[in-house]
């Protein structure tokens, strides 16, 4: 640490490098859910129940609610997934496209995943 | 049930001072620390990832290992599951986990990274799922050599890439995930593994057996593995020519690259995640933890 370093700023390294080393692994905490069972929806929209029909049944929305693609990209990926069996009647793509682009395009906010109990060895 | 959000925003100076203070007050008064938990990715098929703040330990523990899959799988019943030895050898095999169990046992220490590892931190972002800092591990695993599987079975000269497989069936018309890895590098050091850190594998991780390819990306490391094949010529599909691929050459940000233009992942690049502030260590004011001098 160098002499000019603010005190907070020695103060908090100091903290959380004790804390972090000196007072071991922390407990389990049985209030978690298990991972699976925290489900978040998909955002409101006249194209949330045909994203919920295409994309759902197969993975969780975590994965869209995380993504931050353009519509360019989102086309892509609605193209790959209807071709690997996503049901998204022809008429209705560019919907689905527009969806997506708008709640998970670029300027998503960072994804906050929800914190789950760790997974007992042998489940 | 009590859902628990978390921001995997790297250290700032702001969130350093008021972790460091969090932790004053909490030593002094005696509250809990942070809870031993996994972040999950997608609820199903189930991804999660071990927070940065846990990977502290030089083995991984098995319950906060990150957990990935391409689609929801059904372990195999280990007393019925067999491994099937086939494609150029001499004598094609049928393994029961207590077969396998009978060649030379032997163990390995090495690191498991999913090959989208820090996928969050790319600009501009890319599809797949937002891995932050934690879909890696230390694992001590124990099985037995591919080496001498193959030698068993009689693995001929025209052999020069190892097909594997495992017993998950994919959704709908999803490819499945079927792979080869250079015969070389499985003969080399690759290990069909039933044991996790002392105990048997956990489901989650590809029960009863998984390969093991020690400093390759996880891509490589087939869980609930039903099939090793030695074929003269690489596997095809979506997992080989298409997904889990890097360009062999570095370009500008956001440019797409033709197809030859890109290799299979195989070894892990280096990274290196900062999961303790260290000695003589200042903070900047970009989002990151910066050494102040070398230290030696």
């Amino acid at each position: 640490m160098t002499a000019k370093a603010p005190l907070a700023v020695v103060v908090a390294v100091t903290t959380l490098f004790a804390t972090l080393t000196g007072l071991g692994m922390p407990k389990p905490s049985p209030d978690l859910p298990p991972l699976g069972t925290v489900i978040a929806p998909l955002p409101e929209g006249s194209a949330k129940g045909l994203a919920d029909g295409a994309c759902l049944n197969c993975h969780s929305g975590d994965v869209l609610r995380q993504q931050r693609l353009t519509e360019k990209q989102w086309t892509a990926n609605v193209t790959k997934m209807i071709g690997w069996g996503a049901e998204v009647p022809e008429d209705r793509r560019e919907e689905l496209v527009r969806y997506l682009g708008k709640n998970f395009g670029p300027g998503n906010a960072a994804f906050r995943p929800v914190a789950v109990r760790p997974v007992r060895a042998n489940r | 049930m009590r859902p628990v959000s978390e921001d995997p925003t790297l250290f700032t100076r702001r969130t350093l001072i008021g972790l460091g203070a969090v932790a004053l007050a909490s030593t002094a008064v005696g509250l809990p620390r942070p809870e031993r938990r996994l972040l999950q990715m997608n609820a199903y098929a189930p991804d999660a990832e071990t927070p940065l703040d846990l990977l502290t330990t030089y083995i991984t523990p098995n319950d906060l290992f990150f957990v990935r899959h391409h689609w929801n799988a059904t372990p195999p019943d280990s007393r019925t599951w067999k491994l099937t030895v086939d494609g150029e050898v001499a004598q094609p095999l049928e393994l029961s986990l207590a077969d396998l169990k009978r060649f030379p046992r032997t163990t390995a220490t090495c690191v498991l990274q999913c090959a989208g590892n820090g996928r969050s931190l790319y600009t501009p972002p890319v599809p797949g799922v937002q891995w932050n800092s934690g879909a890696v591990g230390n694992a001590r695993w124990a099985g037995a050599r591919v080496r001498d599987l193959l030698a068993k079975a009689g693995v001929k000269g025209t052999a020069k890439h190892l097909h594997t497989a495992g017993t998950d069936d994919p959704p709908g018309k999803t490819p499945p995930f079927h792979r080869s890895l250079e015969l070389e590098k499985a003969l080399e050091d690759a290990i069909v593994a039933w044991e996790m850190n002392g105990e048997p594998l956990p489901p989650l991780h590809g029960s009863p057996a998984r390969l093991v390819v020690p400093g390759w990306a996880g891509d490589h490391w087939m869980k609930w593995l039903s099939k090793l094949s030695p074929r003269p010529d690489p596997e095809k599909g979506f997992y080989m020519d298409v997904g889990y691929r890097y360009p062999a050459k570095p370009g500008e940000p956001g440019v797409t690259f033709k197809p030859e233009e890109m290799r299979p992942i195989t070894e892990l690049f280096v990274k290196s995640n900062i999961t303790a502030a260290p000695v003589r260590a200042r903070v900047g004011s970009s989002p990151a933890l910066r050494t102040s001098r070398k230290s030696n």
